[in-house]
């Protein structure tokens, strides 16, 4: 699909503004009834999906000629959080606005309209295969000190995929080793890529590079094909929602079960192999990643076009596979957290498919760091209405974007990963 | 006529605005411009004049500043809400827009029944707050995304609790709003000190006939601020909805009623009306056809040829139906209504039929329509997306709608969906609902058509409907305009004299259609 394959869909958005608020029959106050970051932050139209998709039908239809930085700062500017692309389909089934924003990306880096800061993700990544231009050559050093099976030279039930935050960010190597350490200790036959290991891919794809999604994804696929791994599991939702949803839409199915780490820990305390004995007398909120909930819901690859079937009538043929975000990870990483005794779990008003984004995704933290910063502080602000002593996240992307905010706000406030409720909970 | 924003009123605007809440770019300009939907993009015009700027305010104060900038440098003003469907885009040459999103601030007045809202909050925000304190405001057929502030004071406020709730321009108590020419005027018990936003009128006479007109002037006399608006009772608890998207779960709501009602002729239709109305016991009542309903039901556009093509929906709303909504303070009470309600129905020889007749969905559009006004947009947009309706479209009294009215209607689509002119979804397709116990009736003839397809004819339809209404002598209806063409002249020039009047410089970008009456939320 190219961008001017949209162009039923884009003429077809209503201006009904759906795509900036929570859906009104789930909304509970007017304090946190924004559902788009974007606009919510910035407020010209512009910023909404509506805005985008208006954007996206200028290009297509020829009016707007010059791809400059506006342009591409308002395309840009925003999270990929998805937030849209659920409130838009509670109203209007004739518009996907999530992948019209993500084919506007792709178009304007095609058309060399460049973000800098992105670019410079980019370079970094062809060069060291990973998103903060470090030394491959670091890439393993959380594992240093633990015991792990390489899948380049030992066969593992399951690859352990750590991502690049996880890699490069000391301050999550000691969640990454209890991880580790969790399965093992459960009896899981785990494995890691070793000096194979390298990127998803899905943070240069948000960031409108296709093509290095495709060569990770390709990678990726051998590796696992090679290793006899029966399941990829991750501790980050960005690499989850990447392999789920991004893979196969480039075509590249894993053959494997791909489960975040929250998804294993819940299955393996059902199966009475992990328990959580020590008690954790705590009032806590848990924040879904947009890549793991809703973003995290499994892609489906179509190819086809809107055809009049009937006078007035268009539709996509063949018919369009609907994305709600239903298919997320929801309620494992909370059956988790609601397992170890004393932990009180209390909801936040915007939660599950319709959760506000922590603020770091498609490129918004390393290219618009205002928006970022301020979308994690408005989740902080949401987090403690609930009257919780903490927040409990799953994912290192999200962790890393509300502990640098709360920073910046004096802190006041801690954001922790459901592993190390999970160590704790076990005895430390 | 200047078509770039001059750098002196640019550097102005951002002084006032601030840098970040004011732009020229011709990126952000061009995301003003385009429509969908009503009236512009229905006929087919979805690329509009393109404003030269755009200013978010966010005080009164800023607003009569920006207007101050607008008349020293000879630029044009337009404001707009939440733009919902028919924004109020550009429609001359050199038109600032002010997109009211920043005044989004909102309070409820539990002792008094009223709310304050600035332009912006959605209608459906607004309600929320209220519910937690026993309270709701009137929602607009438009749904929650509306302003409420935009129905009451610039366009129009129908929608299906106004049978309780009554409209929202019948709704305005005080009213904060910066004339054309940057002067603030204060309508209402606010001129008191100290006497808060309780009255509309006074000391003096009123103001709110002309600060609106018969259907609202859309920004044509300036930009409102702000508006206190009559809240009515909400017997609790508040909504609450759950599940899946896009039908969700609702919870119940104790001590009401919900039920469908189908007549066999709009005779007894209109009969039942005006007894349910005298009876005084309905919070909620809407009129559909089987086409809103297959719209309403169904999600994708094939899911929608293949519920049409099944039939079932046709062949039991074909004649069209009503949704009625009860909700009493106590049991005793809402067994009173049901006996009332049952007995009316049964007298005027109408059918009362379970919302679950199919299945949960339709329960949910139906409990979701009437507490939340949520699903007549989505009736009215989907599957094309645009809607040219509107023949008739009332605000008259029963019998002139549905004996008189509504067959002329009926007859004239029929004649452009049999031609492919517009969608063919059955002739009847009227949304219509009674307002004040009866007193008046909106009414809306639904005409869903896709502006890509070749054999479309946008707004013809409605243009024959309104012609055959006038030869017979029945007046314009539309809203409530006069009726006679020539009262309707007359009407449009009393507009122009109140706009000159409070406009002297000609700032307001009014030169909209139909007597600045450019419709917008």
């Amino acid at each position: 699909m190219s961008l001017s394959d949209y162009h039923y869909e884009v003429s077809h958005c209503h201006r009904c503004s759906y795509c900036k608020f929570v859906p009104f029959q789930v909304m509970k106050s007017r304090r946190f009834f924004q559902g788009c970051p974007s606009i919510a932050f910035r407020n010209f139209h512009s910023y909404a999906a509506g805005g985008r998709v208006i954007l996206a039908l200028s290009i297509i239809e020829g009016r707007l000629k010059e791809y400059t930085e506006t342009l591409a700062k308002i395309v840009f500017e925003c999270t990929m959080c998805g937030a849209c692309q659920v409130q838009c389909r509670t109203y209007n089934y004739n518009l996907n606005p999530i992948e019209v924003m993500q084919e506007l990306r792709t178009h304007l880096i095609e058309n060399g309209q460049l973000i800098p800061e992105h670019l410079m993700v980019i370079d970094g990544l062809k060069r060291e295969d990973n998103v903060f231009g470090e030394p491959k050559a670091d890439r393993n050093r959380w594992l240093e000190g633990l015991e792990i099976k390489d899948i380049n030279t030992e066969k593992a039930d399951v690859l352990f995929h750590p991502g690049c935050r996880t890699c490069y960010d000391e301050e999550f190597w000691d969640n990454a080793r209890a991880a580790v350490t969790i399965l093992q200790n459960a009896g899981v036959d785990v494995g890691t890529a070793g000096k194979e290991d390298s990127c998803c891919g899905g943070r240069a794809y948000e960031m409108g590079y296709k093509g290095e999604l495709v060569n990770y994804a390709e990678a990726l696929a051998g590796r696992i094909k090679a290793s006899g791994a029966t399941k990829l599991v991750t501790p980050c939702a960005d690499c989850y929602g990447t392999f789920k949803a991004y893979f196969p839409i480039v075509g590249q199915e894993l053959d494997v079960e791909i489960l975040h780490t929250s998804e294993m820990y819940d299955r393996l305390i059902k199966e009475g192999r992990i328990k959580l004995k020590k008690e954790i007398p705590m009032k806590i909120t848990y924040h879904d990643p947009c890549k793991l909930g809703r973003r995290g819901e499994p892609g489906i690859p179509w190819e086809g076009e809107y055809k009049r079937v009937e006078p007035h009538i268009f539709a996509p043929v063949p018919e369009k596979p609907v994305k709600l975000g239903l298919g997320g990870c929801y309620e494992p990483p909370r059956d988790v957290l609601k397992a170890i005794p004393g932990v009180e779990l209390v909801e936040m008003e915007r939660n599950r498919i319709h959760s506000w984004c922590c603020g770091a995704g498609g490129g918004a933290m390393e290219a618009f760091e205002d928006l970022s910063t301020w979308t994690a502080l408005e989740r902080i602000e949401e987090a403690k209405s609930t009257g919780a002593e903490v927040m409990v996240t799953a994912c290192p992307w999200c962790e890393r974007n509300f502990r640098d905010a709360i920073k910046e706000a004096g802190g006041g406030f801690e954001v922790f990963d459901v592993t190390e409720f999970v160590r704790e909970a076990m005895g430390g | 006529m200047s078509r770039k924003m001059p750098d002196e009123a640019y550097e102005e605007f951002k002084q006032v605005a601030g840098e970040n809440n004011v732009s020229i770019e011709p990126e952000v300009l061009e995301t003003y411009t385009y429509m969908n939907g009503l009236a512009q993009g229905a006929m087919g015009f979805h690329w509009n004049r393109k404003p030269i700027g755009v200013v978010l305010p966010s005080t009164l104060e800023e607003v009569r500043k920006i207007l101050e900038i607008c008349t020293r440098y000879g630029l044009k003003f337009k404001a707009h809400s939440t733009a919902w469907v028919i924004m109020a885009l550009a429609t001359s040459g050199n038109v600032v827009l002010l997109d009211m999103r920043r005044m989004n601030n909102l309070e409820i007045n539990e002792r008094d029944f009223f709310l304050i809202t600035e332009s912006y909050p959605p209608a459906g925000v607004a309600q929320i707050e209220a519910m937690k304190k026993g309270l709701q405001p009137h929602l607009v057929g438009a749904g929650p995304n509306a302003s409420n502030l935009a129905s009451a004071t610039s366009m129009q406020g129908t929608g299906g609790t106004s049978v309780r709730t009554s409209m929202n321009e019948r709704n305005v108590l005080a009213v904060e709003w910066v004339l054309p020419t940057g002067e603030v005027l204060k309508l209402g018990s606010i001129n008191t000190p100290g006497a808060g936003w309780f009255c509309g009128d006074g000391p003096g006479p009123s103001l709110r006939g002309m600060m609106r007109g018969a259907v609202g002037q859309v920004s044509g006399n300036g930009v409102f601020t702000k508006v206190a608006l009559k809240l009515y009772p909400w017997y609790g608890p508040e909504y609450k909805g759950g599940g899946e998207p896009p039908f969700f779960n609702s919870e119940e709501v104790p001590n009401s009623y919900l039920k469908y009602v189908l007549w066999d002729s709009f005779d007894d239709e209109a009969e039942g009306l005006y007894r349910l109305g005298e009876a005084e016991i309905i919070d909620y009542n809407n009129r559909w056809a089987a086409g809103a309903f297959t719209s309403a039901m169904t999600t994708s556009n094939q899911e929608y040829l293949d519920a049409e093509a099944a039939g079932k929906y046709k062949e039991m709303f074909g004649k069209g139906f009503w949704t009625f909504f009860m909700h009493a303070p106590s049991e005793r009470s809402l067994k009173h209504r049901i006996k009332v309600f049952e007995k009316i129905v049964s007298d005027t020889g109408g059918e009362i039929a379970d919302p679950m007749i199919f299945g949960k969905r339709s329960y949910e559009i139906a409990l979701q329509n009437a507490v939340r006004a949520i699903w007549i947009a989505k009736a009215a947009y989907m599957p094309t997306s645009a809607n040219t309706g509107s023949m008739p479209m009332t605000y008259e009294n029963i019998d002139q709608c549905f004996k008189y009215a509504l067959p002329i209607s009926v007859n004239a689509k029929k004649e452009y969906a049999n031609q492919d002119k517009i969608l063919n979804e059955g002739a009847d397709n009227c949304y219509a609902c009674i307002d004040e116990d009866g007193h008046y009736i909106h009414i809306e003839h639904a005409c869903l058509i896709d502006t890509w397809e070749p054999k479309g004819e946008p707004g013809g339809a409605a243009m024959v409907g309104m012609a055959k209404a006038l030869s017979k002598g029945m007046g314009l209806l539309y809203m409530s305009w006069p009726g006679s063409l020539k009262d309707f002249i007359v009407y449009l020039q009393y507009s122009a004299q109140i706009q000159s009047m409070i406009d002297p410089n000609g700032i307001a970008d009014s030169s909209g259609t139909m007597g600045a009456s450019y419709l917008a939320t």
